[in-house]
């Protein structure tokens, strides 16, 4: 039996799709893995510009200098978080091609989500520490205490410093579990992809 | 250029159709990944410098979409309808039957189902190695394996 002529013989079925919508790509937003990460970062951005709203704003609220120190770390804390979301954005801008080999795509679509998720990971364990120690001095203030008494008490320290131990890799676990639940099955995939086509050369 | 890319996309689509056939088993796959291919064709368009032909290369952006996209994992009761139409003797079971060719490679892995699918639309070894990265060599050595796994189920049927 002769594949290519059955081939041949069989009828190509249409898709059920709208077809308005069909060519119509100047109005289509891309679903891919990595948009989908140019979008994740295009709102970390905005979200690191309303923090550092918000922190600015604290900054001029407490009046005490520890706390404004405190705040103040944080806020370049987020200026860094800002600056480096915001080239990874740009960076994405025009995506990944996807007119080279196959080989060549699966490769780079997935060092370049694991570059990516291992980034957000270093940044999550950056920026954590600042904003919790920062958010712990903030607490003591509000609640009408004298914030440079407050944290000389080596009792407060400690606990500051147990809660930054436990809290920094809570976080980074916690950054890291989101990433898998959003790209886990798509890294799998093309990792067997790529590794099939390793195996044979 | 938006009305190149268009008419051109029009008289190749089936391309699109097929490789999304080949690979896609949810409806909401195939809407999102037609879109998509259509999307990444013209983001890509601005780079084709016509060396290849139009339909070779939506066929490898296609491929390259389909597979570096996330897709639900496959259904596996695929062989059972393979060997189901078998048998088959009425006009409507005939049709089902070449569908079979389909099923069995559907069955294939991802990577075997580009190279005969590319292979039975008339590429050539060279370019089949080109369009996925592997070796020219290599090549050869799958779609052998592959057309005789394929020959032999689609005989089986036919008895």
């Amino acid at each position: 039996m002769n594949l290519q002529e059955v081939w041949k013989k069989l009828e190509m079925e249409k898709l059920e799709v709208a077809q308005p919508s069909l060519l119509n790509p100047w109005a289509t937003k891309s679903k891919h893995p990595v948009a989908k990460l140019k979008d994740a970062y295009k709102i970390t951005t905005i979200f690191s510009v309303v923090f550092l709203a918000v922190f600015v704003v604290l900054l001029f609220l407490f009046d005490q200098w520890v706390v404004q120190v405190a705040i103040g770390a944080t806020i370049v804390g987020y200026v860094f978080f800002f600056v480096t979301n915001f080239s990874m954005f740009r960076r994405i801008k025009t995506g990944l091609p996807l007119d080279g080999s196959v080989k060549s795509a699966l490769q780079s679509t997935y060092d370049f989500i694991t570059a990516n998720i291992r980034f957000q990971e270093r940044t999550a364990l950056f920026i954590y520490p600042v904003a919790a120690a920062a958010g712990y001095v903030m607490g003591a203030a509000a609640s009408g205490a004298d914030a440079w008494e407050f944290i000389q008490k080596p009792v407060v320290l400690w606990l500051l410093l147990a809660f930054v131990i436990i809290a920094t890799p809570l976080c980074w676990m916690l950054t890291r579990w989101m990433y898998k639940v959003s790209y886990g099955v798509c890294l799998a995939q093309l990792r067997a992809l790529i590794e099939e086509l390793e195996q044979s050369n | 250029m938006q009305r190149e890319f268009t008419d051109q996309l029009n008289q190749c689509r089936g391309i699109i159709y097929k490789v999304i056939r080949l690979y896609v088993n949810d409806a909401e796959d195939e809407k999102d990944l037609f879109q998509e291919i259509v999307f990444q064709a013209w983001k890509s368009y601005p780079r084709f410098d016509g060396r290849s032909k139009f339909s070779t290369w939506l066929y490898r952006v296609s491929l390259n979409t389909v597979l570096t996209f996330k897709r639900r994992p496959a259904p596996v009761e695929r062989i059972e309808n393979l060997e189901r139409v078998a048998g088959a003797n009425d006009p409507h079971e005939k049709r089902e039957a070449t569908e079979a060719l389909y099923l069995a490679i559907r069955a294939l892995s991802e990577i075997d189902r580009m190279i005969v699918t590319l292979h039975l639309d008339g590429y050539e070894n060279e370019e089949i190695a080109d369009i996925s990265g592997l070796s020219k060599n290599n090549v050869a050595v799958r779609l052998h394996r592959t057309k005789e796994t394929l020959t032999k189920k689609l005989k089986d049927q036919a008895v």
